[in-house]
């Protein structure tokens, strides 16, 4: 190949590459989604906590049961998942060490300082913020 | 892969040059993994064109090939490798240093 004729190729394979950066970028975007769900769940769960209360074990059960399914469905959801940005595994571990940290958190004030207070179900909120905030990082892309 | 002259193109890495195996880079590139499928139907190929074309980048230390499974289904996950990436990177630079010796259409004279 002439010298001259890299010209053209070498564009065409730039364009190639914002293509599938492009791709790439909007297929990763349900770690977003997956937040989004992650977060909104949280939240429901402190809801039922606190509507259940006082709880009989039957509905601690059901509202345990509840929770283990939600969460196994979002996490098969996201192990089926074909595609991860760069850049989301470092977001990833933040995130989920600050809610795994929150959710313990909350739980231990839920059942102490805030034990039978009727408007415990807001600690939910603490645990979802992280999740809300690394859904906007990752669907403003 | 380079041979010595003043053209950038003695300094493009031949493996990543030719067309199907530098969008398999390029996707990788953007993704800290992929699956085998998406890549497959991102780039359009068939399976054994994109099995033949990753062979040759696993076997120049570039691609990174996991085997496992989601539920039941077998799952084949690709990512690059540390040198990979860098390979990748160096390659870009030079595209794009012959992409900025090319005049833009809209300046040529008539």
């Amino acid at each position: 190949m002439e010298d001259g004729a890299y010209g053209p190729s070498s564009l065409a394979a730039l364009v190639e590459l914002d293509r599938v950066r492009r791709a790439v970028r909007l297929r990763s975007r349900w770690y977003g989604r997956f937040l989004l769900v992650l977060g909104a769940g949280t939240l429901a769960y402190y809801v039922a906590v606190n509507a259940a209360a006082p709880a009989t074990p039957p509905t601690l059960v059901a509202v345990s049961l509840g929770w283990t399914a939600f969460v196994t469905l979002l996490a098969r959801w996201a192990r089926a998942q074909p595609v991860t940005a760069r850049g989301i595994r470092r977001l990833r571990l933040r995130v989920m060490t600050l809610y795994f940290g929150l959710v313990a958190a909350t739980v231990v004030l839920s059942g102490t300082v805030w034990h039978d207070t009727p408007g415990r179900w807001a600690l939910g909120l603490v645990p979802a913020l992280p999740c809300l905030v690394g859904a906007w990082v990752v669907l403003r892309r | 892969m380079n041979a010595s002259g003043s053209h950038p193109r003695h300094r493009l890495d031949e493996l990543i040059h030719a067309p199907v195996r530098f969008s398999i880079m390029a996707t990788l590139a953007s993704a800290e993994q992929a699956e085998f499928g998406f890549v497959r139907d991102l780039i359009e190929v068939s399976d054994s064109v994109l099995s033949k074309q990753m062979s040759l980048l696993e076997a120049a230390g570039y691609v990174a090939v996991r085997k496992g499974y989601v539920g039941k289904r077998p799952r084949t996950w690709l990512s690059l490798t540390t040198l990979g990436r860098s390979a990748f990177r160096d390659h870009v630079a030079v595209l794009q240093e012959i992409a900025s010796t090319v005049p833009h259409p809209a300046t040529e004279p008539a």
